[in-house]
């Protein structure tokens, strides 16, 4: 897509309409439909490709600033990009959520990072994965050990974290350490080197038997001075303004998929109405709340607006989406969702689907955070 | 409107609502040009009526102006504003309760307000089988009981009369039907705004009232299990708003019943955690939390409850093999 035609697109449902067109007539992109990946190892190699496309004619790169590789224009666009890629049947390919993530803090905490690996890792040339918890630091954070220590220009990091979501297959990693003394203060966000010596990653096998998260090890891995994100010590911050994105933006993104999934179940389905409408119902009412809130998130995030603590809210409606959507997919498909074996990769994000009251935040911290800061429940003493 | 403008009609609408009882609020909103509001920003105003009536408890109906305005363009009748409506004994818009025997009209229903000496207007089903509308002329002698139920203030009325064709007139089933269903879409879209409101006024009540009560020598809103509750409620009661939105922007019919489902489900559930929050008090004739606790049940009833209709919904996307978005980016 030459870059002049830019400017023709005036709205997110222009820029959708455009791309719907290149979807349907692309020769190259036909293998991603309804492509279902035999696990995620081939579908992370498999849709790089697409990746590749779509980078290389330009619909990946619309809505991100150009200064890093983009081509500019309403963030919004890249929300129409999934949600047309949805309307084909193409399952997003897993980067482009890190990416929602991970580069808009890039962007405003090292834009010389930005501005040095986006293009790389929009167009799937390298994948980065998120370290934040560890083995003694989950929902608490800020007890994190991970040590970042002084050597020459650059530091040195050892410690070991844990449930780094695709972190088997990434060259990099947004990495939070303690640089200083305990507590949240101490705490630096960096951008780490995976393929060096004194890191060792070793993927962790999830309940769907797909290799999701890994633990990785760090025996003194360097880390150039170039490669702090945000200010010394001001990591904390650093990963509260991810998680606004990560809360808001990658809700948009999964109401896409159950939407998908749902309309795939109710069409294979032969399920009696009266018994599985109820339930049907409310996954479908609770997808659209969660559609609707994080539309204005997307919003807002576009207008540049920085959200608080309120973004606790749309995590928990993804909670209950994702629950009940698949909670109606699976009784949808009766007993075949339990024994057609050519169902083994619904099954297998069903199964992971259990982990949305746990992931990015459980669920009890969210209510805590809502509770608490936007509420203004009182504190524990 | 802009934001000084919607400012003042809430605090104006939150006066109307605070007023004399005793006068129809229709009349009473009248006072305030409420025709000339409504032309200026019809989604913003009726919205207002029904978030400041929500919060407030506010009495009198306002439901039933809302239906007969909208059915007014449709139908082409300019005097239907003024007419009672009558709901379906069910309260479910798609189950009307009046009939069409021996050529008269055999009305029963739910009246919103009090039909005697003025004309209304109900649904219908024709002796085809087929929605319609019927318009009632005011000559009419009702059985006409006030119902107490479970929210007293709402001023409902349980009716009935047997009309001769002379005092009633059956619309056009090809437009009244579909006339029905886009006045019900208004009707589901303002009482999801309502119940809403009332979700996230029960919820902050009971945040305020956890804050100061003390056990165990401090605040019991520090304990994670009311955080907890009250957080839950609250974001079902934000995420209903905004398809409640959705719908009044829109004014999509089927967006319109999922915000009904979603905040008659939300108001439910913020009353729940809010009155477990308040312990033995909120069980009290004198505390107000019943009074929203009524409202809640009543106003989830008023065209289809969320149980009813999450059950129509799931049944509409069965029929249709796909589940349809609502809202374009």
């Amino acid at each position: 897509m030459p870059e002049s035609r830019l400017d023709s697109y005036e709205s997110p449902a222009a820029y959708a309409a455009a791309f719907a067109r290149f979807l349907a007539d692309d020769r190259r992109v036909a293998r991603f439909r309804h492509y279902r990946p035999p696990d995620l190892e081939q579908g992370a190699a498999h849709l790089r490709a697409l990746q590749q496309v779509l980078f290389d004619e330009g619909w990946s790169r619309l809505g991100w600033p150009e200064r890093c590789g983009g081509l500019g224009g309403d963030p919004k666009f890249r929300a129409a990009m999934f949600e047309t890629l949805w309307d084909f049947d193409i399952v997003i390919p897993e980067p482009y959520s890190t990416l929602e993530i991970l580069a808009p803090v890039m962007l405003v905490y090292a834009p010389h990072l930005a501005e040095r690996f986006f293009s790389a890792l929009l167009r799937g040339d390298e994948s980065w994965a998120q370290a934040f918890s560890e083995p003694d630091a989950g929902s608490d954070l800020a007890a994190l050990r991970t040590r970042m220590e002084p050597d020459g220009d650059g530091w040195r990091l050892t410690g070991q974290k844990v449930w780094s979501s695709y972190g088997h297959l990434a060259q990099r990693s947004v990495l939070l350490a303690r640089s200083g003394g305990p507590g949240h203060r101490g705490l630096t966000m960096v951008l780490v080197d995976l393929d060096q010596e004194g890191v060792e990653v070793r993927p962790i096998r999830a309940e769907d038997g797909e290799n999701h998260f890994s633990e990785i090890f760090l025996d003194g891995a360097y880390l150039p001075g170039d490669r702090v994100v945000g200010e010394l010590g001001g990591g904390w911050g650093v990963a509260m303004y991810m998680l606004q994105w990560e809360r808001g933006a990658y809700g948009w993104l999964q109401q896409g998929r159950f939407h998908n999934r749902l309309s795939y179940a109710l069409q294979q389905s032969d399920g009696d109405t009266t018994v599985y409408a109820a339930t049907v119902g409310h996954a479908y009412a609770a997808s659209t709340a969660l559609r609707l809130q994080t539309r204005d998130t997307v919003r807002r995030l576009a207008n540049e607006e920085v959200l608080g603590p309120e973004v606790s809210v749309d995590k928990l409606l993804l909670i209950d989406a994702e629950t009940a959507a698949w909670d109606s997919i699976r009784q949808l498909l009766g007993s075949g969702f339990e024994v057609e074996d050519d169902l083994a990769w619904l099954r297998a994000e069903f199964l992971f689907s259990r982990a949305a009251p746990i992931y990015g935040g459980s669920q009890e911290i969210q209510r805590t955070l809502v509770a608490q800061r936007v509420l203004g429940m009182p504190r524990e003493p | 409107m802009d934001d000084a403008t919607s400012q003042m009609l809430r605090s104006s609408v939150g006066q109307v609502l605070r007023g004399d009882g005793e006068r129809r609020l229709s009349d009473r909103l009248g006072d305030l040009g409420w025709d000339e509001v409504i032309a200026d920003d019809f989604q913003g105003a009726t919205a207002i009526l029904f978030e400041e009536k929500g919060a407030m408890l506010g009495g009198g109906d306002a439901l039933g102006p809302l239906l007969t305005r909208l059915l007014s363009g449709p139908l082409e009748d300019g005097g239907l504003g003024s007419a009672s409506m009558i709901l379906p004994l069910a309260l479910h818009p798609d189950h009307p309760s009046t009939v069409v025997k021996s050529g008269k009209l055999d009305v029963r229903g739910i009246a919103l307000s009090c039909p005697c000496g003025g004309s209304s207007v109900t649904p219908v089903r024709d002796d085809r089988g087929s929605i319609t509308l019927g318009r009632i002329g005011p000559d009419v002698t009702w059985e006409c009981a006030r119902i107490e139920g479970t929210d007293p203030d709402l001023g409902l009325r349980r009716v009935a009369a047997v009309v001769p064709a002379a005092h009633a007139e059956l619309a056009d089933p090809t437009v009244a039907a579909p006339a029905w269903n886009a006045a019900v879409a208004g009707g589901r879209w303002a009482l999801s705004l309502e119940l809403v409101a009332i979700g996230r006024t029960v919820v902050r009540d009971a945040v305020d009232y956890t804050s100061v009560r003390k056990q165990y020598g401090r605040p019991i809103g520090t304990f994670q299990a009311l955080q907890h509750r009250l957080a839950s409620a609250y974001a079902s009661v934000v995420g209903a708003h905004r398809v409640g939105l959705e719908a009044a922007d829109t004014g999509s019919e089927w967006a319109a019943v999922v915000a009904k489902a979603l905040a008659g489900r939300a108001a439910e559930s913020a009353c729940t955690q809010a009155q477990q929050s308040y312990g033995a008090v909120g069980f009290t004739w004198e505390h107000r939390f019943h009074r929203y606790l009524r409202r809640t049940y009543l106003l989830d009833r008023l065209l289809g409850d969320w149980r009813t209709l999450e059950s129509e919904i799931g049944a509409a996307v069965m029929r249709q093999a796909q589940a349809p978005r609502i809202g374009v980016l």
